[in-house]
């Protein structure tokens, strides 16, 4: 498990978060489709894998039921659960001292959404979740992608944001990773491991720059 | 929302009951004419044909925001859904200089909001469908709402964002996928051996082997690592074939197949570098102490945790007797080995059953294991 009070970080090395080995990890993890809430035609699972890794598997269905209020449906999402201190008070991760997401995975070809949400005082702040695309290759070989923090995109309740900030990594509540490809069809995304890096070559901070614009047009 | 549906809430509101009873007594029910249903043949010709009669038929257009609309849920039904050209087509029934504020107030407070909203809508439904506008499109709006418009900043928002991740996929596939099952399936077999750019993809015809009964195509891929692997893979220990995994290239699903060897075990190297009681002279060359062959070590991706993937393959049919074809194929092309390994099969519900030797076998069964000695 990873520790908190860790103060430095090998270069190079990857510390992992979850290993997903033992089946027992899987625990930490929710999946939620847009089925459960009866907007949609979805399902999907959260398993261990044939080969004995974790299984994100299920099936995506943009249908829209016919109920006149959803207007778009398909998506499947697995989050992890909210870490806590002792006496379940919230708590937050702190990957200050990282700057790369690595991920382990076995996928279809498929893209996938990987969500990081950060703890955010103010109510408007409650739905943030920064977003970047996960490829994966398909078939039966294994992939380890890489991603800098500096690249994930904010995004509120799904929708981009005018105002790009780069996320508080000390806050981070949640990770999730989902599907809503618009493909409709069975997706398979085996995960080994999650784990977090600090590459000293990525020295960038925030991957998008912001133009200037009209007053009131932007964050306002 | 739709021209019928604007038709039928008129007919239901509750001043109009009494006539819409009378109506229904009198055997004359009211149609509603709609010209994307009227049209025999779907495609974009039509499709563009439909727009020019409504921008023809009445000088002022009226109930345009409810014919784009309308034309909008209807793009599917005509294949024109990825067409930049339609779109721009449909922003042209909106007229030009009537929605743009002419002064401040009128810029704040979302001048003319339908006709706003529904060019909104046109540009979400142009992002769902990945169609990137260009900037002529950024001038109709411009001479359609003003530079204040909430369609423009969409518009710019979509032109700020859309490139960067156009070509983010480190995969490359091209815009429009091959209609035809064999170049698709030569896409897919490419992508997945990616991870090793030694490998080498052949296209085999089954009709190559007599025994065959399907005769069809094989997209095979081995590298040269693999061969080695398959050399080397024990006579006693069967080699198996799993399947039908899926890949999909981005709508197209594409169904492969892959041949397992044993698990190989992991190298590992005991002998204390630090000893130095016991240093062989190397008899190749004088003088130099140490070794001088690399130690073997388990380093080529195809040896994975769950076998080793000896080879890759998609076959016309997904068929068992195809795949029986691909082993006869893969033995008669420097993997000798294959005479003498048994294979399994072992298949998730077969989709198509074409041997004759299968047949024999209970075909309700989801997981089959027959085990074929190619002797």
């Amino acid at each position: 498990m990873f520790c908190l009070a860790e103060s430095h970080v090998l270069l190079g090395e990857t510390d992992l978060i979850w290993c997903f080995n033992e089946p027992g990890v899987l625990n930490n993890f929710v999946t939620t489709c847009d089925s459960d809430h009866n907007e949609g035609y979805s399902s999907c699972g959260f398993d261990v894998s044939p080969a004995g890794r974790a299984l994100f598997h299920g099936y995506l269905d943009t249908r829209v039921p016919k109920d006149g209020r959803v207007k778009k449906a398909g998506y499947c999402a697995l989050r992890s659960k909210r870490i806590r201190k002792s006496f379940k008070r919230e708590a937050t991760y702190n990957w200050n001292l990282y700057n790369t997401i690595v991920l382990k995975v076995r996928g279809d070809g498929r893209s996938y959404l990987l969500n990081i949400s950060c703890e955010g005082y103010y109510d408007i702040t409650w739905n943030d979740i920064y977003h970047y695309v996960l490829y994966t290759r398909g078939g039966p070989y294994w992939q380890i992608a890489k991603i800098p923090f500096s690249k994930f995109i904010l995004g509120s309740k799904g929708r981009i944001q005018d105002k790009q900030t780069r996320m508080r990594l000390d806050r981070v509540t949640h990770f999730g990773i989902s599907c809503g490809d618009k493909i409709n069809g069975i997706f398979n995304l085996e995960i080994e491991y999650i784990g977090l890096e600090y590459d000293p070559t990525h020295d960038e901070d925030f991957a998008y720059e912001m133009y200037k614009t009209d007053r009131y047009i932007v964050g306002v | 929302m739709n021209v019928n549906n604007i038709l039928k809430n008129i007919i239901r509101s509750r001043t109009a009951n009494v006539f819409f009873k009378r109506w229904k007594s009198s055997e004359k029910e009211l149609a509603t004419y709609d010209p994307f249903l009227a049209k025999p043949k779907k495609n974009k010709e039509t499709y563009l044909e439909v727009i020019k009669m409504f921008e023809e038929r009445d000088t002022r257009r009226r109930g345009h925001v409810e014919f784009i609309y309308a034309a909008l849920s209807r793009m599917k039904e005509f294949g024109v859904q990825k067409d930049l050209e339609v779109y721009k087509a449909l922003i042209d029934v909106l007229p030009k200089g009537k929605f743009i504020p002419t002064n401040i107030f009128q810029a704040e407070f979302l001048h003319y909001p339908k006709q706003q909203q529904c060019a909104v809508d046109l540009l979400e439904q142009m992002e769902d469908n990945k169609v990137m506008p260009d900037s002529e499109m950024e001038q109709m709006l411009l001479n359609i709402y003003g530079r204040r418009g909430i369609p423009l900043r969409k518009f710019w928002r979509m032109m700020y964002w859309m490139p960067k991740f156009k070509n983010l996929s480190p995969w490359y596939l091209p815009e429009k996928l091959p209609t035809d099952t064999l170049e698709l399936a030569k896409l897919a077999i490419q992508r997945i051996t990616s991870v090793d750019p030694d490998t080498k993809i052949d296209i085999w015809q089954t009709e190559e082997i007599e025994a065959s009964l399907d005769k069809t195509w094989v997209v095979s891929a081995q590298s040269r690592v693999q061969q080695v692997l398959l050399s080397e893979q024990p006579i006693d220990e069967p080699l198996t074939i799993k399947g039908p995994f899926n890949i999909y290239l981005n709508d197209q699903v594409v169904t492969y197949f892959i041949l397992l060897g044993k698990i190989r075990p992991e190298y590992k190297d005991d002998t204390d570098l630090d000893d130095v009681s016991n240093i062989q002279k190397p008899p190749g060359i004088p003088g130099v102490i140490g070794r001088v062959t690399l130690p073997q070590v388990k380093s080529t991706v195809h040896e994975q945790d769950d076998g080793t993937i000896v080879a890759v393959c998609a076959t016309g049919t997904s068929s068992r007797d195809s795949l029986l074809s691909w082993i006869r194929l893969l033995e008669s092309h420097n993997n000798p080995l294959l005479a003498n390994i048994p294979v399994i099969f072992t298949l998730i519900a077969p989709p198509t059953d074409v041997s004759l030797f299968d047949t024999q076998q209970d075909v309700n069964e989801t997981k089959e294991e027959n085990v074929n000695s190619t002797n």
